[in-house]
């Protein structure tokens, strides 16, 4: 029951995400969205993570969003629906798609319910300790490996921000 | 249910302590300062000719935001602009949910945690409430559609995400060493030994702590955000009445908080030096025989002592007897005092806990109050930094200190 | 140690990238010549330790990495793409004074990405390899910060990003289903598990440009800088593809009956769509875009018959991935020749007449064309002739025979700049731009390697049929 009001709240806070025409407003809505998943994952147990989501999207990077857009000073009128070629085709193969997986998740949930695996460990699988251990234990291999990703971005981030 | 009836009473007391202590934090700061500049401060607001050396100011305040325009620009955005403050106040009060101010305390086979919420996440939960802070300063300067506002909320977005990085890995290296992330174990692994408080063995994240607390409460030196010389208020220049009121309070709650977080983190939170719980717990009949008597005596001559002031012709007005508002009550409470040591009450082992909390809770206040002191101390000693230098400081001083840091703490644990 | 060794020909690659970035960092005035032979040489290294890997056999990492035969072939061809891309880059980017190291850098960042998405065994490693040449990828479609280039960035990151959602959203799925996130992990819940590999195939269908998700493609590839599209066309689709393979090939039970039908008809679709649009296109590059689809298309052929043998799929797709890498590098490394100075010339009217003026540079571009168009004595020619055979031996005929009408369609868009070069007249003076030896020598090589893969593919195949 909870479930399903966290996840109402968080399809109609993404839905405002995209469907505000003041951007700051529609990035607000955003966060809001974040924080209410972050309020679904601790209802899964999930703690470290939920603080995490709130932490670093939340506080970080959708402040840094909104400076952004405070920098631009986007005004409403600026921002226009603009067309792109071939619009309908990808919107009309964009619909179709969507509606095949919403389709198929459907049917799945009618057919057998919506039975997923049960967490390993039980309620301290989310805690700091079983996370930490995780991490450095059985994922240490990719734990590693995301260092190279994030050194790529940040090289990235340096070589779009730079002036010519 | 037993449970959450306790959680809402520790939810009422703890969070009307805090709110009741801003105002004295308000008068506080005002002394301060006027002592620090050396002159009186405010003194004149009354109630009979009662002044308390300018509490009464505060309540005065009170009553003049709460009775002033709301004013809302017309150009502001109406709904961001009503809840940015709301925002600020809201966060700065979250932040206590996982703050331990005593001891648990035991009532025979019942053990209450004296700390609203025994998250296992701890630290990073204040970090990330505390990271959602910005948001009403950024959304009430930008709301305010003024351009001194969105400056103040650009530079406080700016500062605060640049500070948060340097204030996580200063925990880091606590967490490290303490091996967990709960505030009230990272309190109670501290001891009794003030030797082996945090700040004796992380001396570097101390102060890089310290001073990322400055710059997350947009104190002075770190004050840019609202630096009234260059942004007349900066990002709350537009609000007004109850609204200005709760920002203006949202920063002695900041500072409140951030000083219990520092104390748990660092000072050993509500441990009292060289006196366990469970030494005071078991002696407590003792410690009271040859404590109540000094308290008894100590505070009857500080009530004499006080009404000595008490001027028979000095002003001809109700100002004379002022002494006596503090006077008589720290008489007659140490003639109390010095009754139940005489009679040498026998306390049965539910009182004892009790009474061993509230001095745990009595010194983690006392605590918490030297640092709010400190932040006071600070902003009208140093000057305000250039905004190069701000962002200097914070990438290029204190993160790589803090990541050396971490790296030293990672070698002395390592072995 | 023995694990440290194997996985040398991944690790040489970022070791290599990071120490450029610090030396063009620290030394300023380092001339760009020698970044290149200093990367050219780590790729190199790799492709050597690559090779041995491939004699000394597979070894596997805990759990989620293996460095079997596979990988180290992927590591091999990634390794000859990316060398490709950066020497044909040398008067591009010289030309028009952009820098050196983080070029160069992120290109091997982008091999090391690929070389994990060969190697992963489990949907973590994959998704960060993924990740990884993404990355890169974005960045390096806004190279030059002009406005197309820019346009093209941020279509690929939004598209890109969309892609990476979709398939995460299907790893998560794929979670549910399982439990674990190794690719050989048995379903608990059967038919969760088709949402998750219906969601994680279109996500993967994002990034190889299959057939409903391809849009992006044309405006990514003719807006971002002519070497980068290069590298789109040859190091990321290959990537791409490899990560699908390993998916496909190492899922528990195999896909599938549905998922085999919904691949043919990808595969058809991609095709068709690829080689019809590429029809109309008055732009070279926006067409070898649309040819890189159409390729796409054929190699999808190759995972509809994974099910059925998986060592001649396999096979199949890495001469096919091989043999596209060398042509359409070739194509695109005489586009870059011709782009010297400040603007890109790809259109019809740039090439023509290039048959009188360059007869030399003319033949070879014809050779890249026909091969891509599947000419007999080319290396295009064998790869589909190879692919084809595979699915005719498990019984596709029509999925064949939709392959082989394509190819035909094919050949009419190829043989436009072909008959442009020959029987065009130039439209405009314009001296070609000095030729450079790095390009020269990368045309050389592509030209001479699409002859032999063409005339003498046994020994190839006999390597690849591993």
């Amino acid at each position: 029951m909870i479930f399903y009001l966290i996840a109402f709240g968080i399809v109609v806070t993404a839905i405002l995400t995209i469907a505000s025409r003041n951007s700051v407003v529609s990035a607000l809505w955003l966060v809001a969205c974040l924080f209410a998943q972050a309020i679904l994952m601790v209802t899964l147990e999930a703690h470290l993570v939920a603080a995490m989501q709130v932490l670093l999207y939340a506080g970080a990077i959708m402040v840094l969003i909104l400076f952004v857009i405070m920098l631009l000073n986007l005004t409403p009128k600026e921002l226009k629906w603009k067309f792109i070629a071939g619009e309908r085709l990808i919107l009309g193969s964009g619909v179709i798609y969507l509606a095949g997986v919403m389709g198929l998740a459907l049917w799945i949930i009618y057919k057998k319910g919506a039975s997923f695996v049960p967490a390993a460990g039980g309620g301290t699988a989310g805690t700091v300790e079983a996370v930490g251990k995780l991490l450095l234990t059985k994922y240490a291999l990719p734990f590693e490996l995301v260092s190279v990703t994030l050194l790529v971005a940040i090289v990235g981030a340096i070589l779009t921000g730079r002036g010519k | 249910m037993y449970s959450l009836v306790i959680d809402i009473i520790k939810v009422i007391v703890i969070a009307s302590a805090v709110l009741t202590l801003i105002p004295v934090l308000i008068w506080w700061e005002r002394k301060g300062a006027a002592y620090i500049q050396d002159r009186r401060g405010p003194n004149r607001a009354n109630i009979f000719g009662i002044r308390l050396g300018g509490l009464i100011h505060n309540i005065a305040d009170v009553f003049k935001l709460l009775f002033k325009e709301d004013i809302i620009p017309q150009q502001a955005h109406k709904l961001i602009y009503l809840i940015a403050p709301i925002i600020v106040m809201g966060v700065a009060v979250s932040t206590l949910a996982v703050i331990p101010f005593t001891a648990p305390v035991k009532l025979g086979d019942f053990v209450i945690k004296m700390q609203i919420a025994d998250l296992n996440v701890g630290i990073i939960y204040i970090l990330a409430i505390a990271s959602l802070g910005v948001y009403g300063v950024i959304l009430a300067g930008w709301s305010s559609n003024n351009v001194y506002s969105l400056f103040g909320g650009l530079r406080s977005s700016a500062q605060m995400i640049s500070y948060e990085v340097a204030m996580g890995l200063a925990l880091l290296s606590v967490i490290m060493s303490s091996g967990t992330v709960r505030l009230d174990e990272i309190a109670a692994l501290q001891g009794i030994n003030i030797l082996e408080w945090n700040f004796i063995r992380q001396p570097l994240a101390f102060i890089l702590f310290l001073t990322c607390l400055f710059a997350e409460t947009n104190r002075n030196p770190f004050d840019l955000p609202e630096g009234e010389s260059e942004l007349v208020a900066g990002y709350h220049t537009e609000y007004s009445s109850m609204k200005f009121a709760l920002f203006f309070m949202a920063e002695y709650a900041h500072i409140i908080v951030g000083s219990m977080i520092l104390v748990s983190l660092f000072f050993g939170g509500w441990q009292i030096p060289f006196l366990s719980t469970e030494f005071m717990h078991d002696n407590m009949n003792a410690l009271l025989k040859l404590a109540l008597p000094v308290v008894s005596v100590s505070s009857i001559a500080a009530g004499v002592l006080l009404m000595r002031r008490t001027k028979k012709f000095g002003w001809g007005d109700a100002r004379d007897f002022e002494p006596l508002v503090f006077g008589l009550p720290a008489v007659i409470f140490g003639f109390i005092i010095g009754i139940a040591a005489v009679f040498s009450i026998y306390l049965n082992e539910y009182a004892v806990s009790i009474i061993t909390a509230a001095a745990q809770g009595a010194i983690f206040l006392v605590k918490t109050l030297f640092f709010c002191w400190l932040f006071i101390w600070v902003r009208w000693t140093l000057p305000r930094f250039r905004y190069d230098q701000l962002m200097k400081l914070g990438w290029q001083i204190m993160v790589p200190l803090a990541l050396i840091n971490i790296i030293i703490t990672g070698i002395v644990i390592s072995r | 140690m023995n694990i440290l060794i194997q996985s040398l020909p991944l690790l040489i690659m970022p070791a290599v990238a990071a120490f450029i970035l610090l030396i063009g960092a620290m030394w300023r005035r380092i001339s760009g010549e020698s970044l290149l032979i200093m990367a050219v040489a780590g790729l190199v290294a790799a492709l050597f330790f690559g090779w041995q890997g491939f004699l000394a056999g597979t070894a596997s990492f805990p759990a989620d990495i293996i460095f079997d035969k596979i990988f180290y072939l992927t590591v091999i061809i990634i390794a000859i793409a990316l060398a490709l891309a950066m020497l044909v880059s040398y008067n591009y980017l010289a030309e028009r004074k952009l820098p050196w190291p983080e070029y160069l850098a992120l290109l091997l960042f982008a091999g090391f990405g690929a070389g994990l998405m060969a190697a992963g065994t489990d949907f973590i490693v994959l998704f960060i390899g993924l990740e990884t040449i993404s990355i890169a990828a974005y960045v390096l479609a806004g190279y030059t910060r002009d406005g197309s280039s820019k346009e093209a960035s941020i279509k690929y990151f939004l598209m890109g990003a969309f892609a990476s959602a979709v398939l995460l959203f299907g790893i998560a799925f794929f979670y549910g289903a399982t439990g674990s996130v190794l690719l050989s992990a048995a379903p608990i819940n059967k038919l969760l598990m088709v949402l998750a590999l219906a969601l994680i195939i279109s996500g993967a269908a994002f990034k190889v440009a299959a057939f409903p998700f391809q849009w992006w493609t044309p405006d990514v590839y003719e807006g971002s800088p002519l070497p980068v599209t290069a590298f789109f066309a040859t190091a990321v689709k290959a990537a791409a593809f490899i990560m699908l393979f390993r998916i496909v090939a190492g899922i528990s039970g195999g896909l599938g009956l549905k998922f085999e039908s919904l691949l043919i008809a990808l595969s058809v679709a991609t095709m068709t769509f690829g080689n019809l649009a590429a029809l109309f296109q008055e732009n070279i590059k926006r067409m070898l875009a649309y040819s890189s689809i159409a390729h796409a298309g054929y190699m999808l052929i190759a995972f509809v018959v994974l099910g059925k043998d998986a060592n001649l799929a396999g096979a199949a797709l890495l001469f096919y991935i091989l043999a596209y890498i060398v042509m359409s590098m070739g194509a695109f490394g005489v586009l870059i020749y011709l782009s010297g100075g400040e603007k890109e010339f790809c259109n019809m009217p740039d090439v023509a007449g290039l048959g009188r003026r360059s007869p030399w540079l003319a033949a070879v571009f014809g050779l890249f064309l026909l091969s891509l168009a599947g000419f007999p004595p080319t290396a295009g020619f064998v790869a589909k002739f190879y692919l084809f055979k595979s699915a005719m031996a498990h019984g596709y005929v029509l999925l064949v025979i939709a392959a082989v009408i394509n190819s035909l369609i094919s050949v009419y868009y190829y043989m436009r700049p072909v008959v442009a070069m020959y029987f065009g007249e130039f439209q405009q003076e314009r001296s070609l731009p000095k030729i450079r030896y790095s390009v020269a020598g990368v045309l050389i090589f592509c030209a001479i390697f699409v002859i032999i893969l063409g005339l003498a593919p046994a020994t190839i195949l006999a390597i690849l049929s591993h």
